[in-house]
């Protein structure tokens, strides 16, 4: 069906709902809403704290009859700016934070929630890891009772490193991270999506329910029973390519996937229902270290497509700097990196993998050759299977883009401008080719540049980072040229400038690279059919 | 040359009391090798490598817990560390064991299975029940020498003595004493070892032996409960260490007059 009714709200007077007003006020004391992870800092002269979908509805109205545009606000823990303001009204959902039933599809046999947009993920994952939910404990209590005695643990499978993000701003950004090499971003996991649109009216999608015509349009018909029919974009973006830029399109697509990603440019999430699966009961996180870049990258191609058995939760890259570097922080400081001493002159693969006891010897066995084929050896794994083992081996990951953190900041204090610059392309998995071969055209480019850099990253999705560190102006520059350039290369091979930063607004400039003028048109239509006065979280993936 | 490790399993993270029945609560409860064992398993693994080094006698590492089922996970996690074979007693007959009958049952095994052991390493204590009597205890009944609180070793096989550092009230001993001995470990890497992908699998293919009460003595009321004297009046975790007081300026002056205010606040010194 192409057809869909938005529902009515009657909201509340808008002096009930929770603000702050003006510009210094909420610098003064709520400048944190201004400025997101990427430490873009914006401003803005009003600040909503909504309690619910009703509130959400009259900030919505007055604003658009006050035509003050608003930016919507969850943990801000992005980083590209899609939160932070410039000028208007700043719409924080951290106030909607209820977790608000618990479900099961007969159909499908699987569990969801049904949640407020303000809830962390952190959160939502203890309550579905340990079954508690004191908040449904009176409503839901069969159905509670039913799901403790499931004998499986469950979790909601994405995990984009920062857990403090709300589920909210995770379904708007499409929220990924090294989980989704095997279970997909946060698109695949989201059942259903309500959202407060522009003119103040309810849209509730379940997934499933809703498609687009065969002309690839959808009609909306508000509550006064006008109609409005656009079309969904026609540009086509790689299926095998893990993807946050731009507005998702298919044919025939399914609506609530134009919304999940979309960057809060065409209305306001207020409820979500995510499904929840089962939780591996144990794995096994391995780092493995090869003589080259080149063996890594064959090592992860034999993996995931020449043994379809071998399911890995993720597979991780650290290049040869990236383990340089934090060998010398082993050096200097050996309880921080907390590991055995690194090897030198190698690349490492970090990947877990689900395994039970009997199977082990076999699992192991397949790995081996593979390890064996592509000059490395099971000997020099560091093998983690105790929890407080594969925490060590996180933080070990998480260290690397901190310490290049903290080395950016050191120079900042002898250049103030200078800034790290991190990428974030992808390429299709296929042709196998495609990973060594942007490999390669990195490491030549980064040669030739002579500009010190690590590269490190979910290599499983072909989707690697490259953090340059520039010393000075020039290089800055030279860096931000060199960026372009890789973001051509992925585009030409059918990749994205945004795998899973996003666009916001400071990733524009490389958005341009893949999305033409003609595609950004077509993003465009859509967002002025759905908010035709520019109300939402202007800035954001286009210029309107 | 066999060198005994005798280990504990014991909860991750902060040890919870059930307030009604004073046990411990190990529901929900991660159980990981108490650190202290793992010290003195480090300890046995690295004379062996030693030794081998040297082109010495052989050793053999073996690895010896009194424990639930479960507690095979703990001597597995040796046995991936590099211990060559392990055992576990484990029968109801041993449940409810004070330090007594714990070592008891552990100087009998090593009686009649390992007799011919030529040293013994403990950790100093297990990290639950912090009592750091086992081991003592278990020299005593096996009525050997014993080292405790010992920071480093040294063996020196061609004359069978073993030298040590050990932990004192005031700074550190060197002991030497004839073998067998058993040594008490209380210090080592606060970097844990890790092991690789091929000693997991090594480990699955080493033998665990388990032995029953009944395998160890006809008079099985010696061991568990029945063979406990210890009556446990009142168990409680110990209060955590609070993060204490930091004094943080950018202006070293102010921090350091803040500092001496605090000192002369507490009548750490003087007024003037």
């Amino acid at each position: 069906m192409d057809f869909i009714r938005t529902g009515y709200s009657p909201g509340v007077t808008f002096e009930k709902v929770r603000k702050i007003e003006g510009k210094e006020n909420i610098e003064s004391m709520f400048s944190s809403y201004t400025i997101d992870e990427s430490k873009l800092k914006g401003y803005a002269e009003w600040l909503f704290f909504p309690k619910n979908e009703e509130e959400i509805v009259t900030v919505v109205q007055e604003m658009e009859k006050r035509g003050v545009p608003i930016t919507i606000s969850a943990a801000r823990t992005g980083i590209v700016g899609g939160c932070v303001p410039f000028g208007g009204a700043i719409l924080s959902l951290e106030k909607l934070n209820a977790i608000l039933g618990l479900g099961f599809d007969e159909k499908t046999k699987q569990w969801y929630v049904r949640s407020q947009p303000g809830v962390s993920l952190k959160e939502l994952n203890e309550k579905v890891i340990q079954k508690k939910f004191p908040e449904l404990e009176e409503k839901q209590k069969e159905l509670l009772d039913k799901f403790s005695q499931d004998e499986k643990t469950y979790w909601y499978p994405v995990d984009p490193t920062e857990k403090t993000a709300h589920l909210g701003g995770t379904v708007a950004t499409n929220a990924s991270g090294s989980l989704s090499y095997k279970y997909g971003a946060t698109r695949k996991w989201v059942r259903k999506v309500r959202l407060v649109l522009a003119n103040g009216e309810i849209l509730d999608i379940p997934r499933g329910k809703y498609h687009a015509s065969p002309e690839g349009t959808f009609t909306i018909q508000n509550t006064a029973g006008e109609t409005k029919t656009f079309s969904i974009p026609y540009y086509r973006i790689g299926t095998n390519v893990k993807n946050a830029a731009g507005l998702f399109t298919e044919p025939s697509m399914d609506l609530i996937d134009l919304f999940i990603g979309s960057e809060g440019i065409l209305g306001v999430i207020t409820e979500v229902e995510v499904w929840i699966t089962e939780k591996p009961e144990n794995v096994i996180a391995v780092t493995t270290f090869f003589p080259t870049e080149m063996d890594a990258a064959s090592f992860v191609n034999d993996i995931r497509l020449k043994d379809s058995s071998l399911k890995t939760e993720f597979l991780e890259y650290l290049c040869p700097d990236s383990l340089k570097l934090l060998r010398k922080k082993q050096i200097s400081d050996p309880p921080l990196v907390n590991m055995p001493p690194i090897p030198k002159n190698v690349a490492a693969i970090i990947f877990e993998i689900s395994y039970n006891e009997d199977s082990l010897p076999e699992l192991y066995e397949r790995l081996e050759t593979i390890a064996i084929k592509n000059n490395s050896s099971m000997d020099q794994t560091w093998a983690c299977y105790e929890d407080r083992e594969i925490d060590r081996i996180t933080a070990f990951r998480h260290l690397l883009p901190e310490t290049v953190n903290a080395i950016i900041a050191e120079r900042k204090q002898k250049n103030p401008t200078i800034h790290k610059l991190g990428t974030d392309m992808a390429v299709p998995i296929i042709p196998e080719t495609n990973l060594a071969g942007i490999l390669s055209f990195y490491r030549e480019k980064l040669r030739e540049s002579n500009l010190e850099h690590v590269i490190f990253g979910h290599i499983g999705d072909n989707h690697l980072h490259i953090n340059i560190l520039p010393k000075d102006e020039k290089e800055l520059a030279k860096a931000k040229e060199l960026y372009k350039v890789f973001a051509k290369k992925a585009v030409s091979l059918g990749g994205t400038v945004s795998a899973e930063h996003g666009i916001g607004k400071i990733k524009k400039e490389y958005f341009n690279i893949m999305f033409d003028e003609d595609k950004r048109r077509q993003i465009i239509e859509v967002k002025q059919a759905l908010d035709p006065t520019g109300l939402f979280s202007i800035g954001n993936m286009v210029n309107i | 040359m066999k060198i005994i490790v005798c280990i504990k399993q014991v909860p991750a993270g902060e040890v919870k009391i059930n307030p009604e029945t004073g046990t411990l609560i190990r529901e929900g409860v991660q159980s990981i090798l108490n650190p202290f064992c793992e010290y003195a398993l480090d300890e046995a693994i690295r004379i062996k490598k030693e030794q081998e080094e040297r082109g010495g006698e052989e050793v053999e590492v073996i690895v010896l817990t009194m424990g639930p089922p479960q507690a095979r996970s703990a001597l597995l996690r040796c046995l991936e560390l590099g211990a060559d074979r392990a055992i576990l007693l484990c029968d109801r007959k041993f449940a409810g064991a004070d330090t007594l009958a714990t070592s008891l049952a552990l100087s009998e095994a090593i009686q009649k299975f390992e007799e011919d052991f030529t040293l013994i390493f403990t950790g100093k204590q297990a990290i639950d029940g912090d009592t750091a009597q086992v081991g003592p205890e278990l020299a005593e009944h096996l009525g050997i020498p014993q080292i405790t609180y010992v920071t480093s070793t040294n063996l020196i096989p061609e004359r069978r003595r073993i030298q040590v550092e050990r932990e004192t009230e005031n700074g550190y001993e060197i002991v030497e004493c004839k073998l067998p001995a058993l040594v008490s470990v209380s210090s080592g890497s606060n970097i844990l070892r890790i092991p690789s992908f091929k000693e997991i699998i090594n480990a699955r293919r080493k033998v665990i032996k388990n032995v029953i009460a009944d395998d160890l003595s006809k008079d099985t009321s010696r061991f568990g409960l029945s063979g406990s004297p210890t009556q446990v009046a009142k168990i409680f975790p110990p209060k955590s260490r609070t993060g204490g007081q930091k004094i943080e300026s950018d202006d070293p002056e102010a921090a350091v007059s803040r500092l001496i205010e605090f000192l002369q606040e507490n009548v750490f010194v003087d007024k003037e």
